[in-house]
């Protein structure tokens, strides 16, 4: 097979389609926010350079997801300096239960669940902003909002909930 | 109540706040019913794509912009290009003995290593000659160097500030200097052209002359700056370019709409994007030794509330709560318009991370920028004193502290003061008894330095640290 760098044009386009599904997947398996970008470019740049490997009849997404759930493991053998994970026994754990099929998560498409979030009411949109636009954290949104941050943090846990329901109903009436 | 001790965990977890005890309960909640990894999963997922559709600097462009500058940087990806470029076969089309392969690998490995260790291989272009408080530097693959020291060689790279109370000094091989403090974000390239992006913050630079096919650029997100050798001082900050000259001349450039304009010594011009007002030079102001902070035109870090802000959130929380109908929140806003300014209010401490590799040492801050409202250069003389008004909700130590700048050269340093304080408080602090905070920068007295930046911190959270004026008084006469 040719090498990576004639595969520039090809690799570009395969990124773009899969990037936001391999963000999403990183983050699942419990790696910290603040790091979810850079482990995931290290699985395409991995990806880029072990393009000869690649059978090109396979599904690509999974492919670099796969090399994703590899670095994320390769993570918990790190000592704490630059561990890019939020806890190695709760990775430890994800990883044991997906037994190596865990580039099989069923992703949620991000154009549905920007349709859901246009239909959440004032408070939860103002919440959602507060916390993913601004990057403020529970108790600066609750300073902000005059409730306790441990009710901001439930607020979040049921908007994250009824944004998944909302994607999933959305999708079961696609199909 | 195990299931609300989860939940509560979780919400913690997602939000990066859990402490080493809490995780372990986590665990334990986990381990007790192993469905409650899904949740945690699940939650996770969606955190990341709700941040992925609301924060645009998490857009597919960045992505792939950073992915690009790792995979062109990438040592192997090097070797392979260059190798293609000489002609050489980078291996046979037949089948490897698996001892090529070993070799190969180790080889691989090799070049990582030295890659890792080093850096990059790119030739060294500035080295970092005095550092303090919290810095990272981005080499072009991403590595991200926390821990950096005086007289630390550099390739091209980004130097980023984690905290607005930093300061640092880089020194290029043409003698040229950059001294850059508070939130700052920096990338340098000299190739050999010295091509500067300041992302955000503040940089005064020193540029020796450059030869005239290679003049020094600096980008910013409003505007592009042409310099052959001169000082100037740049500060990016609230959707502007704020560039003041002091020796020679800069040509400025406006990313909107290409306006130019040159900018000589002891002038100064504004580029924003949210006007497409014709560019102003006009001439700085003569050096003051008093200023009073404007605070929602200079804060660099915390959050301002207004006043009208502050009511306008009371009155949206009572009617989510049912105490106010819409039509009675429409009323008292409109009736208390008048008597409310926007810029009035308070600026309140907001968290920073001293280190994220670590998660050490959080802290929470305000900081202004002096030289964002003022016209001209606010000097530090025998008698300054500042007074600082704010408000804590628990009794609690904040440190005060600024950076100032010597006024010939490019160096400079930072000074702090502490204090305990309780509930509404104002403080008169003498310049005298601030202290030198560093080891880097030459140990000298404030007095006769430039005022550049300015902050407020405390450790507490539950302090809720609040600053609501501030003053630098010129001495009793």
């Amino acid at each position: 097979m040719d090498s990576p760098s004639k595969h520039s044009n090809q690799f570009e386009p395969l990124v773009l389609e899969h990037h936001l599904r391999v963000r999403a997947f990183v983050r699942t398996l419990g790696v910290d926010a603040d790091w979810v970008d850079d482990i995931a470019q290290e699985a395409f740049l991995k990806a880029y350079l072990d393009w000869e490997s690649y059978d090109q009849t396979r599904d690509f997404g999974k492919w670099v997801r796969g090399i994703a759930a590899n670095i994320v493991r390769n993570e918990i053998r790190k000592q704490a300096r630059r561990q890019r994970i939020l806890n190695s026994d709760l990775v430890k754990m994800i990883l044991a239960e997906g037994k190596g099929d865990l580039s099989n998560w069923d992703h949620l498409p991000l154009e549905v669940l920007k349709t859901c979030m246009s239909k959440l009411n004032q408070l939860n949109r103002t919440i959602v902003e507060y916390r993913y636009r601004e990057g403020l954290n529970a108790s600066e949104i609750a300073e902000q909002t005059e409730k306790s941050s441990a009710n901001i943090r439930q607020m979040l846990l049921r908007i994250r909930r009824q944004l998944r329901l909302c994607v999933e109903r959305q999708l079961a009436l696609e199909s | 109540m195990n299931h609300d001790r989860f939940e509560e965990l979780l919400g913690r977890l997602v939000d990066d706040e859990l402490t080493t005890g809490e995780q372990a309960e986590l665990i334990q909640l986990v381990e007790e019913d192993p469905a409650r990894l899904g949740e945690i999963r699940n939650q996770l997922e969606l955190s990341e794509l709700i941040a992925l559709s609301e924060d645009e600097l998490k857009g597919s462009h960045s992505f792939l912009t950073s992915l690009q500058h790792r995979i062109e940087n990438d040592p192997f990806v090097t070797g392979v290009h260059t190798a293609i470029h000489s002609g050489k076969p980078l291996r046979k089309k037949t089948s490897v003995l698996p001892w090529m392969i070993a070799m190969a690998a180790i080889f691989a490995l090799l070049v990582t290593s030295i890659f890792l260790f080093q850096s990059s291989r790119e030739p060294v272009i500035a080295e970092l000659t005095e550092v303090e408080g919290s810095f990272q530097w981005i080499d072009p693959n991403g590595l991200v160097i926390g821990a950096l020291e005086d007289g630390q060689a550099f390739t091209s790279g980004t130097l980023e500030s984690l905290t607005p109370d930093g300061m640092a000094k880089l020194k290029f091989h043409d003698g040229s200097w950059i001294q850059i403090w508070g939130k700052t974000s920096l990338s340098i390239t000299a190739n050999p052209q010295k091509i500067l992006h300041l992302r955000y913050g503040n940089a005064w630079i020193f540029a020796n002359r450059q030869p005239k096919e290679h003049p020094l650029i600096v980008h910013t997100p409003e505007a592009d700056l042409e310099v052959l050798g001169t000082h100037f001082k740049v500060l990016v900050n609230h959707s502007q370019t704020n560039l003041l000259v002091r020796k020679g001349l800069v040509r400025l450039t406006r990313n909107a709409d290409g306006a130019q304009v040159d900018v000589p010594a002891m002038h100064r011009v504004l580029s924003s994007t949210e006007t497409n007002d014709s560019l102003t030079v006009i001439p700085q102001a003569r050096p003051v030794v008093f200023w009073k902070s404007n605070l929602p035109k200079d804060v660099t870090g915390g959050r301002w509330r207004s006043e009208m802000h502050a009511l306008r959130e009371e009155v949206r929380a009572a009617t989510d709560k049912g105490e106010m109908s819409e039509e009675e929140a429409r009323r008292l806003l409109e009736s208390r318009a008048k008597d409310l300014l926007e810029d009035k209010g308070s600026l309140y401490a907001t968290r920073v991370k001293r280190d994220p590799a670590t998660r050490k040492g959080l802290s929470y801050m305000a900081s202004l920028s002096v030289l964002l409202s003022q016209a001209g250069p606010t000097f530090l003389v025998d008698g300054s004193r500042f007074v600082v008004q704010g408000e804590v909700q628990t009794p609690t130590e904040i440190m005060v502290g600024f950076c100032a700048l010597d006024s010939g050269n490019p160096s400079g340093g930072r000074y702090y003061f502490r204090r305990k304080v309780a509930g509404k408080f104002e403080l008169e602090i003498p310049i005298s008894e601030f202290q030198f905070w560093g080891q880097n920068f030459r140990r000298s007295s404030p007095v006769g330095k430039e005022l550049v930046q300015w902050w407020s911190s405390t450790d507490s959270q539950e302090a809720n640290l609040m600053i609501s004026g501030l003053e630098l008084l010129a001495p009793d006469k």
